[in-house]
Formats: C-alpha cells, structure tokens, sequence
C-alpha cells in the first residue's frame, strides 16, 4: 500500500491516504469503486492516475442520457456488413455469407465490450465517467455486467473477460444512484482539497508560478467555494487554469486588475461572472492582502 | 504460516467486524452480508496498522452514501474508540515486547510468533517496526469493548424472594446420594447399628436400615452481562450476590465477550457494596454475547467445578454472536459433565415466549429447565418450571433427614417378638442380607 501512495504521488496527484486506501482495496478486492464528489475535484484524474500506475489501458465510456447497450456493448458494423454481402454477390459466393458477415470483424467494440476483450499485459482499467448523467436503465445493464463481466453476443457466443478488469465509476451526485450499484461498489467520497494539498496541487501542476502568487490564489479559491452564493462553484482545474493564466500574463501578485482580466478562469456561468465583478472580487482581494 | 495465537485475533477481529455491522445496520445504516464480507476482507487486506487506515478501510466498504458519514464516524467512535483502550493497548504492546525479547533468544519459532497479531489479520507482509507494531496492537485493543456498569439506586426489594429461590431450586434439583448415609426406614442394611443394637439387648431383634444421604449440589451461575441484558442487570446483581453468599459451595460467572469469576467480589460484603465492587471491577458489560466461548473457558478453566453434583445456571436472552456450532458443540460437553442444566432467559417473562434466538435454539436440546427471571420471584413461576423436579423423598441433605418419627429407622424382625431368645442371630442376620440381594 505504501508502494502504491509513492507511486501515486509521483504521478502528480496529492490526495489524502483515504483515497490510496480506497484505490488499493478496489485492486486487492477486485471490487468496483465509486467515486462521489463535487465536480471538479479530481475524480476522472485519479482513474488516469490509477491506469499510469498499473500500466493499464484505459477505456472510458463517458456517459449521457440515452445511452444505450449499442453504444457501450457493441453494435454489427452494417456498412462493412453490406458491402461485404455485395462483394461476395458479385462474385457469386454467398454458401457462407452469414457466418462471415457475423463474425468478430464486423463487430464495433464498445467500451465495455473492449474491456472484457483487452488483451494487454495487464488487466485494463475501465472509467465510467459521470454516471448519474446516463439513465436508471443504463445503470441496471451496468449491474448485469459488473457482475459476471461477460458480454454475450447472440450470434457468436459469449466473452467472458480473463481477467477482471479494473472498473471506476464516478459521479457527480446530479440524481441518485441505486442501491444495486452502490452495493457492488467500494464507495470513495472526494471533497475539494484542504488549502494545503491545494498549493501542493498547484505548485506541481504550474510549475514556475511564484509562492505568494500560489497561496493567494488558494486562499481565493476556498473562500469561493465556501460561498454559497455561486452557481458553479469552481473545480481544481480552475484553481490551476487561473494560476496558468496568471503566470502567462507574467503578475507575481494579485491585483484588481488581473482579478478582473481573469475572472472568466474562475467563474463558468454568466451569473457568477456578474457576482464576482459586481464587488465580490475587491472584497476578496481585500481580505487576501491584508 | 499463523499460529494459533494469531487465528484466534483474526477471528475475534472477525466477529468484532460482524458486530460492528450489525451495529451500524441498527443505526439505520443499509449494511448488507456483502458489505460485511467486504469489510472483513479489506481489514484483511488494509491491514490495520493504522488506525487511519482501518477507519479508511471500513468506511470504504461499508458506506456507500456520503450523507451517512456522520452516523459511521459516531458509531465508529463510541465502538472501536471507547471504554478504557488505552490501558489495554499497554497490555497488549507488553505483549508484544515480550514476544520480541522471545525472538531474540529463540530465533525461528519466536519469528513467526512475533508479528503475528498483525501478519494474521492483515496478510501483509510488512515486518512492523516496534512502533507500528505498537500502533497495531493499539487499534486492535478496543475490539473488546470495555464498559462498566454504576449500580446506583439499587434497592434491596426482591431479595429475599430471590433468595428463597435459589435456595428451592438447589434443594430441587439435588438427585445425587452421596456417600454419607443415615438411618431411614428402607434401604439398605445398617450392619454397624443392627450389630451394635443387637450386643445391647443379646439378641437380635431388629434390623437397622440406613440410605445414602442426596448430597447437596454445587451451584455454578454462569451469568450474561451483554448489552442485550441490560434492562435486568438490577435483578442479576441480585440474584449473583445471593447465590455467592447464600448457596454455599457456589461458583458465580459472568460473561459477555469474555468469562470472569466474580464470587470474590461477592462474598462477604453487602449487596450495596458487592454491587459497587463489581462496578469497579468488571468491565465487560454491555460487550457482545459469546456463550459458547464462555462455556469453552468454563470447560477449559473450572472444570474442577463441574461434576456430577453441579446444576449450572445459565442466565441469557440467547442473542448468540459467536459461532453457533461451538455453543452447540460446548453446551452438550457441559450437560454431559454436569448433573443439571437450568437456563434463566429474562424473554421468558413475556407471554407468548419461544425460544427462537438463534442461541437459544442451539442450546435448547441440552437444557433441564427453561424459564424467566420471574422465578426468582413469583413462587407460581417458579413451581411451572421446576414443578416437575421432584428430589428424593426422605432424605434431604444432612440434619433435615432425621426421620421424624424418632428412632423408627429401626425394623423390627417379623419373627422376634420380645422376651423370644434366636440362638443364631448370625444366620438369621445372613438370611436376611440373602433377601435383600434377591429383592
């Protein structure tokens, strides 16, 4: 467990030992984990994290609404289907059509399909991304796979994964989730990091950017998130887009009128564009510097 | 390669885990088998080095919704951080200096030893400096829940009912003849009396009889003081105290996860006092309920206290935790060794009772006699249940068994009429042990 938070860290994520205990349990127990969180906080990166540091491919199914067993199953390539019948009726040899236009060829691997089918050296690592977006329906073909991890195609047969691949599932809380999949999961719940972590974060990621610049940036960034009154609040990745931004236009402090010029780094809807350059920034900025 | 030592940890651990989930599926939480399984084997896997860690662990598997956390960290606090942890994690890291110092001497066996309390239960194969060992211990310490119990406001009502009981049911359940005997009018031949009476008149006139003497029972109360029992540790104290002092030659136990004699906190003091040293003293209360270890140690440790002439009275509701199997198993090995087996469940109280614990169940096959705690109260219970216990007639334990009609234990010969003169009392006396074996 040790090896894994060294090796975890050294890819760059700084997270609490929780989530190292998590993450080495979903290995050791062969169990899915369900990562809940704010958005923005780092789930989808620690499942990128997490194939790094297995040498796992990493096949993600992004999920949305409608999203259906065609498009993360498998579905016959039709148009390869038909040409091929044509072919093969031009030259007048349809004996054996069926079998052949039924077989692995013609077949377009989704993502879950992909997974049982993977044959790298190591077992892959399978990110369901965001799946409250997708509906209760998905999540019911979700429970069947989970389970067994097969994939039953009615005209060739059933594939069952050799290995069990490594499953991630994330989720940002916009519906709940059933029972059923909670139950067959290992449940992590990420919060926004402690100011702390968060600097860490940042220095890592922005290389170059300077200390004082770092902490206030931070600083800003928590007292955000602890306003209730922005519709969005700002992710990780805000907090590194903005010190990025910042570095780039080359400030070593904050001011009003980089505050200003970058606001759009931080806030994502028009609404809390409004609110911050309404004189919620000179607040902070006041607080930040005295 | 685990030893023994450290199977036993590892399943302790276990059950610890089981109850702590059931515990939190109270708490309203939806911790299903598969949950516990889980945890079980992440402890297993995580290791519990770290307290953190096995927090971590545990909530991982166990909580699957964040809106639960707060109900997990309370239960998990008031379970696993509770009672007297830190004095025991001192008795257990002593534990486990010793073991090390054993290392040094012994080199091999001692190894696998050491280590064992976290290599069993974790299966990692991290070595452990002095201080996660420590540590490991540490977090290990709490699985036993330590509590103690306040008896304030205990009255003295009851007690002598209860008193009257227990001293019936001894009486009742005492079948045994011992070895010491006393006149009476049937039975066996007393050839010292009837010799002796027979030199003080020159002839032999009358034949003396004699039966052994039901010798009285030694009481063993093995009683429960789980967390299911506590609405009635007011009535248990009670009924401990009076069978420590009171019974004489009794044995008093109580037991939750673990077995204690507590005769000596018993005897001699007051009920008051009795009950406030047991306070200090015991601090298994309210702690899981583990018969068939409790038994085990009976059988392990007292067994010169079970034989023939024991009635063991157990005291439980049957909300068995531990393995079914093993109370099963040790419950008929104690009926075998002793003479009677009574259990007291306090559900018996209410109408309509079944024995449907799963512990009870288990244990019904090898129980004389099953009732409510209101035995020791309401004599009518009392003769319900033991109504059927009928102990020998005449004779009673020593001293009540004198025969009330003076000396009539004597028989007199049909043919010796006084005055008559047998020139062969001898014979007579052969013919009639003759008889005797023919009847």
């Amino acid at each position: 467990m040790e090896r894994l938070a060294q090796l975890i860290e050294k890819r760059g994520y700084v997270g609490d030992p929780e989530i190292v205990t998590a993450v080495y349990l979903s290995l050791t127990l062969g169990k899915p984990l369900l990562v809940e969180g704010e958005p923005g906080c780092g789930k989808t990166e620690l499942a990128k994290v997490v194939s790094d540091v297995r040498s796992a491919e990493l096949i993600r199914l992004q999920c949305y609404e409608g999203l259906d067993a065609r498009s993360t199953i498998y579905e016959w390539d039709y148009l390869k289907q038909l040409l091929k019948i044509r072919m093969e009726e031009a030259r007048a040899q349809s004996n054996e059509i069926e079998t052949e236009v039924f077989g692995e060829r013609f077949l377009l691997k989704r993502p879950l399909l992909r997974a049982v089918l993977a044959k790298g050296p190591n077992p892959p690592l399978l990110l369901i991304d965001e799946i409250d977006r997708a509906d209760e329906e998905f999540e019911g073909l979700l429970l069947e796979f989970l389970g067994e991890f097969q994939v039953t195609v009615p005209e060739i047969g059933t594939f069952k994964a050799e290995r069990r691949p490594i499953v991630m599932i994330t989720s940002n809380r916009t519906r709940e989730l059933g029972d059923g999949l909670r139950r067959r999961c290992l449940y992590l719940y990420l919060t926004y990091p402690s100011a702390e972590k968060e600097l860490e974060i940042v220095k890592r990621k922005v290389p170059g950017i300077g200390d004082k610049l770092a902490r206030q940036i931070v600083e800003v960034m928590e007292k955000l998130r602890k306003d209730d009154s922005m519709v969005k609040k700002p992710g990780i990745q805000e907090t590194l887009d903005w010190s990025a931004a910042l570095l780039a236009l080359g400030r070593k402090d904050l001011d009003r009128v980089s505050l200003m010029e970058t606001a759009g780094c931080v806030a994502k809807s028009a609404e809390d564009l409004m609110w911050l350059r309404g004189g919620v920034w000179d607040e902070l900025l006041l607080e930040t510097n005295s | 390669m685990i030893s023994q030592e450290g199977r036993r940890y590892a399943e302790r651990l276990e059950t610890k885990l089981v109850e702590f989930c059931r515990l939190l599926r109270d708490a309203k939480l939806s911790v299903t088998p598969s949950e516990t399984i889980d945890a079980v084997r992440a402890v297993g896997q995580a290791g519990f080095s770290d307290e953190q860690v096995f927090h971590d662990a545990l909530r991982i598997c166990v909580v699957k919704r964040s809106e639960d956390f707060e109900t997990f960290e309370k239960e998990f606090r008031s379970y696993w951080q509770s009672g007297r942890k830190r004095a025991i994690t001192a008795d257990w890291a002593s534990k486990g200096r010793r073991s090390r110092r054993r290392r040094a001497d012994e080199s091999r066996r001692a190894s696998l030893e050491k280590g064992v309390a976290t290599r069993a239960v974790s299966g990692s194969s991290s070595g452990g400096t002095n201080e996660t060992r420590r540590a490991a211990l540490g977090v290990f310490s709490p699985l036993e829940r330590t509590q103690r119990k306040s008896f304030d406001g205990l009255g003295t009502k009851e007690v002598p009912s209860v008193r009257r009981a227990l001293k019936r049911m001894t009486r009742r359940l005492a079948t045994n003849r011992g070895r010491r005997s006393i006149a009476s009018r049937g039975g066996r031949i007393d050839l010292g009396r009837t010799f002796r009476s027979a030199l003080g008149r020159g002839e032999l006139l009358t034949v003396e009889r004699e039966n052994r003497i039901v010798s009285r029972i030694r009481l063993v109360v093995l009683c429960d003081i789980s967390g299911s029992m506590d609405g009635h540790s007011d009535r248990l104290v009670k009924i401990l105290h009076q069978s420590a002092n009171r019974i004489p030659a009794s044995k008093v136990f109580v037991f939750s996860t673990r077995l204690s004699e507590i005769g000596d906190h018993l005897k001699g003091r007051s009920l008051r006092s009795a009950a406030s040293e047991v306070s200090r003293n015991v601090e298994i209360w309210s702690s899981g309920t583990r018969i068939g270890s409790a038994l085990e140690r009976l059988l392990d440790g007292y067994s010169r206290y079970l034989g023939s002439h024991t009635v063991l009275l157990i005291i439980s509701d049957g909300w068995e935790l531990g393995e079914l199997d093993l109370l099963t198993d040790r419950m008929r090995e104690v009926r075998r060794r002793v003479s009677k087996v009574v259990w007291v469940n306090p559900l018996a109280d209410s109408p309509g009772f079944e024995p449907a614990a799963a512990g009870m169940k288990a244990a019904l096959p090898n129980i004389d006699f099953l009732g409510g705690l209101d035995i020791f109260t309401r004599p009518r219970e009392f003769e319900r249940v033991f109504g059927k216990a009928i102990g020998p007639g005449p004779a009673w334990g020593a001293g009540r068994t004198t025969n009330r009609q003076g000396r009539s234990g004597a028989q007199l010969l049909p043919s010796a009429k006084p005055g008559s003169f047998d020139l062969n009392p001898t014979i007579r006396l052969a013919s009639l042990l003759c008889e005797q074996d023919d009847s």
